[in-house]
């Protein structure tokens, strides 16, 4: 007998489905509603080639088969594909246009951001969100927040955030109640900005 | 039986142009794996249960996917073979696993018995790994066939004929 090669190098999903998941849900609404507050995900997940291990447990929170999935080139592996078409069965597209999550990493070329789904005036939540992939988030004061959800303000600091990236968060706050989210996924933490956080560079 | 699931359709009997016939040449190392696949999920879980810790009991696996409880739409035939129709929907157990070695199984069972959907995943896994439960496989087959055919005996006994006397006027 012939081993089935393509399956034999799957990775396992969350170890608690339902409680895993919940718990990811939890944090992201959280982070959300929060924006820029840091938050450490509760669970640990086996992470494919290509991704991250908060990202890995967003995608399998969130991701089933009504969300398309955009991998920036340097994220679509093989064993990333497979492990999320294998646990959450979701459609991977190649159209970033099409794509209700997107994952990229900060240093990639990250041109295709202004091509991403707002949704529109009649469902602005079928709009993308954006997960970046990071090295580090630190509350140092790099960026200054303000907007629903924050009291004040609130600082936070990406590392190689490029300047792009300001310029098209100020055009996307502009789309309200359209735009995109964004999600930070650093290798243990996560935060991010709703498409109502101003941003300001300090 | 001319029931199927969606997932499993009978090759061979798709007709329709929506659903043109199965092209996807079946080679014999998925015909056997259908075969103990097949045997295995109908196979109920304590014998699944009582083979694997009198023989495979020092095996270590994992779970890839947990026992999952689901739906299924099961289609029919109108005859057997006419239009297809939703008969209604199953309840549906899968599970896959994982073996120390990488080997995957998995498993599709009907009802809502995990433990059944694990054992057949495991029982999956062994064979795709080295074929060693086949006489445990065709134990079961042959077991299995010879139920089928005692039912099918016991119910042709008594199979009633009608007959309509024909009166002429419709030829």
């Amino acid at each position: 007998m012939t081993l089935q090669s393509q399956t034999s190098e799957l990775l396992p999903g969350f170890d608690h489905a339902a409680f895993d998941s919940n718990a990811v849900f939890r944090v992201l609404l959280d982070a959300l509603s929060r924006p820029g507050r840091i938050y450490d995900v509760p669970v640990s997940v086996a992470t494919p080639d290509g991704l991250n291990a908060t990202t890995t447990a967003t995608l399998l929170a969130m991701a089933d088969m009504d969300t398309t999935i955009w991998l920036s080139p340097t994220c679509v592996t093989k064993a990333a594909t497979d492990h999320l078409k294998f646990h959450c069965g979701c459609p991977i597209s190649d159209d970033v246009a099409k794509a209700d999550f997107a994952v990229a990493r900060i240093d990639d070329d990250l041109s295709f951001i202004t091509r991403l789904s707002v949704g529109n005036a009649e469902y602005p939540d079928q709009s993308a969100t954006l997960i970046l992939m990071v090295d580090e988030i630190s509350n140092a004061p790099a960026m200054k927040l303000t907007g629903p959800g924050i009291k004040d303000s609130h600082d936070l600091d990406i590392k190689k955030l490029p300047a792009s990236f300001h310029a098209w968060r100020a055009e996307n706050h502009h789309m309200f109640p359209c735009g995109v989210d964004v999600i930070f996924a650093s290798p243990t933490k996560i935060a991010a900005l709703s498409r109502t956080t101003r941003i300001e560079v300090i | 039986m001319t029931a199927q699931t969606a997932q499993t359709a009978g090759p061979g009997q798709d007709h329709n142009p929506l659903n043109p016939p199965q092209t996807k040449a079946v080679d014999g190392v998925t015909a056997a794996r259908q075969r103990w696949m097949s045997v295995l999920a109908r196979t109920p879980r304590t014998v699944l249960e009582t083979k694997w810790a009198d023989t495979y009991s020092d095996v270590k696996w994992s779970h890839l996917r947990e026992p999952q409880i689901g739906m299924v739409m099961v289609r029919g035939r109108a005859g057997g073979a006419g239009q297809r129709f939703n008969l209604g929907e199953m309840t549906v157990t899968r599970c896959a696993v994982t073996l120390s070695d990488g080997t995957v199984g998995h498993s599709y069972v009907k009802g809502r018995d995990r433990l059944q959907a694990q054992y057949a995943a495991l029982f999956d896994a062994i064979m795709l790994r080295d074929g060693s439960a086949c006489d445990f496989i065709d134990d079961l087959a042959a077991a299995q066939a010879n139920a089928k055919h005692e039912h099918a005996r016991k119910v042709a006994a008594t199979k009633v004929d009608f007959f309509t006397l024909v009166r002429g006027e419709d030829e």
